[in-house]
């Protein structure tokens, strides 16, 4: 590597894929169509997800990070993301030993707070701490960034999502996609070895986090099939078995020292590395004593490590074979079975998948770089840059429900539903003078409220009041290309919309975070409004452009007077970016994307008829047979409703 | 509402041949898609993603049997609507094939002979369906629209039932 680097000032931005781990996280972009790491000076892609927080408020993160996990194990943070989109009441939050977590307090929301050193801080907060550091890596190659595709587990609930892009924003990332890990592996896979077609599953077992992905390839379209997975199981949860193990083997018993549990569960995880290639390895384990500091030192097998990990490793089966039924496929018919994460190393993984899917599992691609790689890809065909004709379309991992009259759960939006996807339902008043509804959303297969995970409740009021059933609400659910839900309602009656209030039952609200963006000295208020403006700027900028484009290409769907309206705006929002007025700027790119309207739709118009021209469909009348199986599944057991 | 064969440019057939379905959904996908549109006007961007979610909807609702009849039906006037119940012959034939698949499951024995006996009474249903939607004229009127008719609400059932023993395995 070069010892400076000269970057040009007027470069475009480099638009880049982040791999946010468990254990580990990457960053990476595309440099002339080959998506790379961005490598620190030891020639590293990897920075570990640990952030330590000294008591003099210093704060580091990755891999100077680690050594801070003996000395001080209680304010050295690890496996964060294990507590994203977490409450306090959660099981996870509370199996985990090592940490102090503040109590829950009323009036607050539902996050976990850990406190180092007198002060609390929440699991978005130190993941905002391990963006910040890709976001300096990747500035210091590439010089400016162009926004973040930013990897999830495909199984992540909309909370951990949410608490994802709160982690970007207080980063000062831009988000330009939340993209599921097996998905983005996927991608890396198709174009890194030039696979064009087939049907593939993605096993992707990572530090904390399962997922299982079954994917066609055709022609540059990486269709989702299916999906499903665990987002509490991963390498971690082998490691705790073997430290448990060995510090049984020491004699010793719950509750352990924190200091003596950090350190076995890092002796654990260097045990189950060398076990991959070896068939013993020695551990020490330091007994801290109030009298005197012991050693204990022992050797595990190969079989040993197999037997206590064979658990966790058959915890992933259901899900695998759920997947594979979901997409109307048996494993053997696979093309192939791609292996992701790090954990995916272990030998009784490998074997196991083999087992399971009976085949050889494909390792082409390093399992710690792929997603990174896969997100960079991503990245560059959402920057418009298309050095890639790929395209993506993915599921929604978890069903979308609402609780309705005695805890029970009505879908509305089935697993493994293509995204983006919508669906309405009418609600009617059944009181008279009811002002308001509240809508319970839940995600998760079961059928009870109770056993679903409990999304957000939503809160409609101002309702006239009427007698009961005369206010009719039409509410819309809908899950963006981010796997995310919004929900709008409209007065069927008016045909207006009406407000709705979101109360997330884990996560931190938006003003929260808004809090947190100014409790940090660099937004300070005026560096936010300078900030505004540059943003406001870009936009109009690309909205200039795009829209330039678009009429030199199919400007004759216009007639003269659209087109004087659509130029008239045009040159009002160039005006707009030559004063820099920060509200003048709002209000142009607001009246341009009005007057480009009936362009936009003459254009789709015009795209949808060649698409389907393209090719014809033949033979319609015959029912391929085998695919009885994908066909007939996805039945859905609550009735369609008319709407 | 958009008629989802319409969105998708199929007759409104029961019978779909699948693999040309999911190539024209891809084609379509390619076309309208948000993440091609990354690059273009807000305007063409809401537009493309509104698109796409009508098309994944008609894709949902034409890839899944039950759904397939239920839009068929629907468009041709005579919806299923979530009350309406198959006639007593039926749910008491439905009620015992039921506490066979629950014997079987709690022997574990396989029920082979249960499925092979769902499956015709399947293939029966769907015969009508496949006759008053065969891509000829629609929409089917009088006798042949009344057998469809009651052949998805019978469908409604049997498809369940064979959710069921699938999960058996």
């Amino acid at each position: 590597m070069g010892l400076l680097q000269i970057f040009d000032p007027s470069a475009k931005p480099t638009p880049v894929g982040i791999d946010l781990g468990t254990t580990n996280s990457l960053v990476a972009w595309v440099s002339d169509g080959a998506p790379t790491s961005v490598l620190d000076c030891d020639d590293d892609p990897i920075v570990p997800s640990v952030v330590a927080f000294l008591p003099d408020g210093q704060i580091i993160v990755g891999k100077e990070a680690l050594a801070y996990l003996y000395t001080q194990p209680r304010e050295t943070i690890v496996s964060v993301k294990r507590y994203m989109g977490r409450g306090f009441d959660d099981a996870e939050t509370r199996r985990e030993r090592g940490y102090q977590f503040a109590p829950a307090r009323e009036g607050q929301a539902n996050v976990v707070r850990f406190v180092v050193h007198g002060r609390e801080v929440t699991p978005v907060e130190v993941s905002a701490l391990i963006l910040k550091e890709l976001k300096r890596r990747a500035e210091d190659k590439l010089g400016s960034i162009a926004g973040a595709v930013i990897t999830v587990p495909a199984y992540f609930d909309d909370a951990q999502r949410q608490a994802t892009k709160d982690a970007a924003r207080l980063a000062g990332l831009e988000v330009l996609r939340l993209v599921n890990e097996p998905t983005a592996a996927a991608l890396a896979y198709g174009i890194g070895t030039n696979r064009t077609t087939g049907t593939y599953a993605v096993y992707d077992l990572g530090g904390g986090t399962f997922d299982i992905t079954i994917l066609s390839l055709d022609d540059g379209v990486f269709q989702v099939r299916s999906t499903g997975g665990d987002s509490q199981l991963g390498g971690d949860d082998m490691d705790r078995a073997v430290a448990l193990h060995m510090l049984a083997l020491a004699g010793q018993s719950e509750p352990f020292d924190q200091g003596v549990w950090r350190a076995a569960m890092l002796e654990a995880r260097r045990v189950k590395h060398e076990l991959t290639d070896k068939s013993e390895s020695a551990f020490e384990l330091e007994l801290a004593s109030s009298a005197a500091p012991k050693t204990f030192a022992k050797a595990i097998t190969r079989s040993e490590l197999d037997a206590l990990i064979l658990g966790v490793v058959e915890r992933t089966g259901p899900a695998c074979k759920r997947a594979l039924k979901d997409a109307g496929i048996d494993g053997k018919s696979l093309d192939g079975v791609v292996l992701v994460g790090g954990s995916t190393r272990v030998p009784l993984v490998r074997s196991f998948v083999a087992k399971l899917f009976q085949q050889e599992p494909l390792t082409d691609i390093d399992p710690d770089q792929v997603v990174a790689l896969g997100a960079a890809v991503q990245a560059d065909i959402l920057a418009g840059t298309q050095q890639h004709d790929a395209l993506v379309v993915d599921v929604t991992p978890l069903s979308l429900g609402i609780e309705t009259m005695g805890g029970i759960v009505e879908k509305i939006l089935a697993r493994n539903s293509t995204i983006p996807c919508a669906r309405a339902q009418q609600f009617t008043t059944y009181a008279d003078g009811q002002t308001g509804f509240d809508i319970h959303v839940l995600q998760g297969e079961r059928e009870l409220a109770r056993d679903c995970r409990s999304l957000a409740r939503f809160k409609l009021d101002g309702i006239k009041p009427q007698t009961a059933g005369a206010a009719r609400l039409l509410v819309t659910f809908r899950v963006d290309e981010n796997g995310m839900l919004t929900v709008a309602a409209k007065d069927e009656a008016t045909g207006k919309e009406h407000s709705v209030e979101v109360k997330p039952s884990y996560g931190l609200t938006d003003e929260d975070v808004e809090k947190m963006l100014l409790e940090s000295y660099e937004h300070a208020e005026e560096d936010l409004r300078a900030r505004q403006l540059t943003e406001r700027v870009v936009e109009a900028e690309q909205v200039i452009a795009a829209t330039k484009k678009a009429l030199a290409k199919d400007g004759d769907l216009l007639d003269e007077d659209e087109r004087a309206e659509l130029d008239g705006a045009l040159a009002a929002l160039e005006r707009a970016v030559q004063a820099r007025d920060s509200e003048g700027l709002r209000r142009r790119t607001e009246s341009l994307d009005q007057a480009s309207v009936p362009l936009a739709e003459r254009r789709m118009n015009r795209a949808m008829r060649e698409a389907m021209k393209g090719r014809s469909v033949d033979s319609v009348e015959s029912e391929v047979a085998h695919a009885r199986g994908v066909d007939s599944h996805v039945t859905e057991h609550t009735a369609r409703r008319e709407h | 509402m958009n008629d989802p064969f319409e969105t998708l440019g199929l007759p409104r057939t029961f019978d779909i041949d699948l693999r040309a379905v999911e190539q024209r959904f891809r084609d379509l996908s390619r076309a309208m898609h948000p993440d091609r549109f990354a690059d273009k006007a807000p305007a063409e961007r809401r537009l493309a993603a509104e698109q796409t979610v009508t098309l994944n909807d008609a894709f949902r609702l034409i890839r899944d049997k039950m759904n397939r009849v239920l839009t068929l039906l629907a468009a041709a006037g005579r919806p299923i609507h979530e009350t309406a119940r198959a006639e007593p012959g039926l749910l008491m034939e439905i009620m015992e094939l039921r506490e066979a698949i629950d014997d079987a499951r709690t022997d574990g024995r396989p029920a082979e002979a249960l499925q092979r006996r769902v499956d015709a009474r399947i293939d029966d249903e769907e015969s009508a369906l496949r006759e008053a939607f065969d891509g000829t004229s629609f929409p089917p009127v009088g006798e042949r629209l009344d057998r469809a008719y009651n052949a998805g609400v019978r469908l409604k059932y049997l498809y369940r039932l064979r959710d069921e023993l699938d999960a058996l395995e």
